[in-house]
């Protein structure tokens, strides 16, 4: 009899033992450290430098469409054309930051869906009979991306590579 | 002399933003005879069937990148020699020298201004 209480304890401490250890491998598949020391930063690094890119445009905009009102009245109508050319440049050249953003929100977006990824996998380990877990998301499709300050080189290195 | 105004550009980015920035820019040049694409493998196509002069392209494109299209245009005799501008947000290092090595004729960073685009076109046609 005792024998037979044995056994059915020694299984169930089995099972508990297979599902430990699965919950911790699925733990550190999760890489917390990882995500906490490099993902996390990175991403949130994207979004402040999304906030400056769109300031600076819309700062840029803003300043050229303000030039462009405060041009003198009395001017020749060929110098009136080309100062609002000029400026018309300035704020093609401004919107530019849809691309860089893009790019950046790209960035954030890979991240999210990682650890999505992730956490979905640990949930359905531990037993969530909510959706599957979603599928891993395609490894970096952006190549590095527009570099972060301080990173890559600048348009003068640049020329002096291709001088 | 400059170069003339009928030269036949191929824009390549998969932003239509960027797109039209370009042609703009382009535009305000002088230069109207301007097709664009989306990425690399659409761009190559065009390639295949028209004359260019210049190709501006950007580099992060799915399905095939500028970097892949560099590579596609420079190992085909008919387009081996053909002048390529990189205009990307691709800033490392090891980046420009993969593109140099690839064989572009010119390299930009995004964000840029009329004036370097100018004065890149100036450095692979001539003056501008």
């Amino acid at each position: 009899m005792d024998g037979l209480k044995d056994d059915a304890r020694r299984a169930e401490r089995d099972v508990l033992l297979t599902y430990v250890r699965m919950a911790r491998g699925a733990l550190c598949e999760l890489s917390p450290s990882d995500i906490r020391a490099r993902k996390l930063p990175s991403a949130m690094n994207q979004i402040g430098l999304i906030v400056e890119t769109t300031e600076s445009a819309a700062n840029q905009i803003m300043d050229q469409v303000s030039e462009i009102l405060a041009l003198p009245g009395d001017i020749s109508p060929g110098a009136y054309r080309e100062a609002v050319e000029a400026r018309c440049m300035s704020l093609m050249e401004a919107c530019a930051f849809q691309d860089l953003t893009g790019q950046r929100s790209t960035k954030v977006i890979e991240t999210l869906l990682h650890i999505e990824h992730k956490l979905g996998k640990l949930a359905h380990l531990l037993g969530d009979e909510g959706d599957a877990p979603p599928e891993e998301p395609e490894a970096d499709v952006l190549l590095n991306g527009p570099a972060m300050p301080g990173e890559g080189v600048d348009q003068d290195e640049i020329d002096r590579m291709f001088g | 002399m400059s170069v003339s105004r009928d030269l036949s550009i191929l824009i390549v980015d998969d932003y239509r933003t960027m797109l039209k920035i370009i042609r703009g820019l382009l535009e305000q040049l002088g230069f109207r005879n301007v097709d664009e694409a989306t990425d690399g493998q659409a761009a190559y196509e065009m390639i295949g069937t028209k004359a260019y002069d210049l190709v501006i392209s950007d580099w992060n494109m799915q399905p095939m990148t500028g970097l892949d299209l560099l590579k596609k245009v420079r190992c085909d005799a008919r387009t081996a020699k053909l002048p390529f501008i990189m205009v990307t947000a691709e800033a490392k290092a090891e980046n420009v020298i993969a593109a140099r090595q690839a064989g572009v004729n010119n390299y930009i960073i995004k964000p840029f201004t009329q004036a370097v685009l100018k004065q890149k076109m100036a450095a692979v046609l001539g003056e501008i």
